[in-house]
């Protein structure tokens, strides 16, 4: 696959989920059962990891960005990373994104300039923040902090 | 004529005024991308702000920390668009660029409703035949 189908991929992907919520969302909130079948934590790693994605993603590109930042450590650091984040990616429900990232991460090798590294990276950032803010404008914040702050006040 | 945007959110609709001499390169950024759409996420530290996702990627621009009721800015870290309803003594450096003129007790309404219950869809849009200030 060249950079720029590669590119096209992600940018696809990401202009559908932009303004229709995905469906692995509502999976991620609630479908996914973990210890004792609560779907809390599922929920958590879902917001988590997206939003810590979108930010450590973000570092790279401004890494990529340095004179002396050389690509294949670029490329290796990008790959790990995503590779690393794979596990809490599934246990929050969003299997969608897995197969994406695991498309990503078998033709990283394949990317032959910095330009084109910084353009999937830029769309891998807009991808994951967005996906963020669908599963955290569907959190119910309000009432867990509010429970939250009345248990450590018994504890 | 002083660039105008519109902030729909929720039931309400305000204006705002770029602050084109301070941050025009945002101000051309965010331009470019509008009409904005998106669900209002409210911030979890640093006060009475929401913000929207862009896909945009823009350098910081007339950096500030500390916000005003009413500021608009550009965070570069989250690709967002915040938008302050309250003074935010403030976490971080982002890019003001806006400032709401007209109907900020509406957004300060659908701010406070966004806390307990986030994703409010807001669009963002200009306005094409400016308003007087």
């Amino acid at each position: 696959m060249s950079d720029q189908k590669l590119i096209e991929i992600v940018k696809k992907k990401t202009r559908e989920m932009w303004g229709a919520k995905p469906k692995e969302v509502n999976r991620a909130l609630t479908e996914v059962k973990g210890t004792y079948g609560q779907s809390f934590f599922a929920a958590l790693y879902a917001e988590s990891t997206t939003r810590d994605l979108e930010m450590t993603l973000m570092s790279v590109r401004d890494m990529a960005k340095q004179e002396g930042v050389g690509l294949s450590t670029l490329k290796l650091f990008l790959k790990n990373t995503l590779e690393c984040n794979l596990t809490y990616l599934e246990w929050g429900g969003l299997d969608d994104t897995v197969a994406l990232i695991r498309e990503v991460c078998i033709e990283i090798e394949k990317i032959d300039s910095k330009e084109s590294l910084i353009t999937i990276l830029e769309q891998l950032i807009s991808y994951f923040n967005r996906l963020n803010f669908w599963i955290d404008g569907d959190m119910p914040w309000f009432q867990l902090v509010g429970v939250y702050e009345w248990v450590m006040k018994e504890v | 004529m002083v660039r105008q945007i519109q902030i729909e959110i929720g039931n309400e609709k305000a204006v705002a005024v770029l602050l084109e001499e301070d941050a025009p390169k945002t101000c051309e950024g965010i331009l470019k991308a509008l009409p904005l759409k998106g669900g209002a996420i409210h911030a979890k530290f640093a006060g009475g702000e929401f913000y929207i996702a862009t896909p945009i990627f823009l350098e910081l621009e007339n950096p500030t920390i500390k916000q005003d009721s009413g500021n608009i800015a550009y965070w570069p870290t989250r690709q967002s668009l915040c938008i302050f309803y309250k003074e935010v003594p403030g976490l971080g450096e982002v890019s003001l660029f806006a400032k709401v003129i007209k109907n900020l007790e509406g957004i300060q309404r659908e701010g406070l409703k966004c806390w307990i219950k986030p994703s409010t869809p807001v669009e963002i849009s200009e306005i094409r035949t400016p308003t007087g200030v």
